[in-house]
């Protein structure tokens, strides 16, 4: 579905991304776990066309993305939640909703995605007419899913879903994550938090300054030793 | 002698709303394109030509010719965009303003002097029938051209706030000016808005410019006084909010037409500019702008 061949990128004279390659297939959950810094964040940039790379290609359901404006990839169903949540604060929830169905194809199916969202977050529903910035960590990032399932998306992808929230919400947006995975989205997870990404993917990859050093079955990868010692203090 | 001060309040009031209004399409550029577009006066002036043009040549009504006004200054707009400003767009926001403010003040002068070839450098007013006509109500004149100025500038308002509240396209543009990265990550065109949103803010000179005309006069010198004007308002009022503008225009304008009464009309240009400086330092996010 997704193909990231090989991908460079540089800010301005900064290389941070050498050589990237990753695959996502249809109807399956991938994680990218590794450190601060290490270039998650630019890989899931250059893949929404928000940074274009100097080398390599990528390709969404065998078209060639790597020049396709950010609203073009976003219609043909890629969809990113990124690490700052992606809501916006002076919009009320329904409106973040609603807008979230800005593409044609998407608004036509406005309702009965709410209706979904509701379904999946029935706090967004008792929360619709408060202005987004006004919820917590937590609904935001609800709010931040919600929106992006209003797109309907085929592949979305997710940057740290659980940055900055306590335990118990991490459990329950990923208990999300994996529901919606069973609904024929494919996901694509990036996560510090390299316990949680690799219990849900079913193929992960390491990435450490900005190459891709490790990548396995997340099964394989949650035993693996060096895996172990680096990100889980075991 | 309270008649006087009612006078003062009112003419202060409608010229006020001008003020709103010449700095309502300056405000949504700045506030969505993140550029300050210094010749935003030029497009007012460009406006008010229009008007004087339909005016002389066909005796089309001035308030008529806003009809006329409205699409070609919208055109101009998507125009100078595409040409001018839509690189500017693609920079970083600092380099936007600094970047967008050379360009501004080279327009201003192609504008100038284009419309000084075009209409020469002589003053025009429009002088419809009824531009001498006024209403008076408890000893208050109410000249009708003004107050139909103040009119059309409370409908322009209203019509701007139901479009970004309402539409699709206006609450992008209102997702655009928050966080452009997220906008386009929802699929928004941002490209699109951002033109958009400039041929809106040409379309909102034009208007300014139509009624600075009947109510005053033009000349291919007005620019700078006007794009000052709407400067101020733009920082008393703060982002974000449209009525906000209006309000704060007409602040403006009641402050200028009362120390203009009370300490002579030397003072009138300076107390604008005494509150310019406290609202910036008191309250630099503005009167009604959200705090940041």
């Amino acid at each position: 579905m997704l193909h990231i061949n090989g991908i460079d990128v540089a800010y301005g004279d900064l290389q941070v991304l050498w050589d990237v390659s990753l695959e996502v297939g249809a109807n399956s959950v991938v994680a990218m776990v590794g450190p601060n810094g290490a270039g998650k964040t630019t890989t899931l940039r250059a893949v929404m066309g928000l940074l274009r790379p100097s080398q390599g290609r990528i390709t969404f359901l065998d078209q060639d993305i790597t020049k396709t404006a950010t609203h073009e990839i976003v219609n043909m169903g890629l969809c990113l939640v990124p690490e700052w949540r992606g809501t916006f604060s002076t919009l009320t929830v329904l409106e973040n909703l609603e807008l979230g169905a800005f593409p044609k194809a998407a608004r036509a199916k406005k309702d009965v995605s709410m209706q979904r969202v509701f379904e999946i977050f029935p706090i967004l529903a008792e929360r619709q007419s408060q202005r987004a910035g006004t919820l917590s960590g937590g609904q935001r990032q609800m709010l931040a899913i919600g929106r992006a399932l209003m797109l309907q998306p085929k592949l979305l992808i997710l940057d740290e879903p659980s940055l900055g929230l306590a335990p118990l919400i991490v459990e329950d947006i990923f208990n999300v994550i994996k529901q919606i995975s069973t609904e024929g989205i494919s996901i694509l997870v990036v996560e510090q938090n390299v316990n949680m990404a690799l219990e849900i993917a079913q193929y992960a990859y390491v990435i450490e300054t900005g190459r891709i050093v490790q990548q396995d079955t997340g099964a394989k990868l949650l035993t693996d030793e060096r895996v172990r010692s680096a990100y889980m203090g075991i | 002698m309270f008649e006087i001060i009612a006078q003062n309040i009112v003419s202060g009031i409608m010229v006020g709303a001008l003020y709103g209004l010449a700095a309502l399409g300056l405000s949504l550029v700045f506030g969505v394109l993140k550029i300050l577009n210094v010749a935003h006066g030029e497009l007012i002036m460009l406006g008010g030509y229009t008007t004087f043009w339909l005016f002389n040549l066909y005796g089309l009504d001035p308030f008529v010719s806003l009809l006329v006004v409205i699409p070609t200054l919208f055109v101009i707009g998507l125009l100078l965009h595409q040409g001018l400003f839509r690189p500017v767009v693609k920079l970083d926001e600092e380099n936007r303003i600094k970047n967008s403010l050379l360009i501004g003040f080279g327009l201003t002068l192609v504008l100038q002097n284009l419309a000084i070839q075009l209409w020469t450098a002589d003053e025009r007013s429009v002088t419809p029938a009824y531009s001498t006509a006024a209403l008076e109500l408890w000893g208050v004149r109410l000249p009708v051209i003004r107050l139909a100025g103040l009119i059309i500038a409370i409908l322009t308002v209203v019509a701007l706030e139901l479009f970004l509240n309402r539409s699709y396209w206006g609450k992008a543009v209102r997702a655009t000016a928050e966080d452009w990265q997220t906008a386009a990550l929802t699929g928004i065109n941002i490209n699109m808005t951002y033109l958009l949103t400039f041929g809106l803010g040409a379309s909102l000179a034009g208007i300014a410019g139509t009624l600075v005309t009947v109510s005053f006069s033009v000349s291919p010198f007005i620019g700078l006084q006007w794009t000052l004007k709407a400067l101020i308002v733009v920082v008393l009022a703060g982002l974000g909010s449209i009525g906000g503008v209006l309000a704060a225009g007409i602040l403006l304008g009641v402050t200028e037409s009362l120390s203009a009464y009370y300490w002579g009309g030397e003072y009138r240009e300076l107390v604008g500019l005494i509150i310019f400086l406290i609202v910036l330092s008191v309250r630099p996010q503005g009167l009604f702008g959200a705090k940041v």
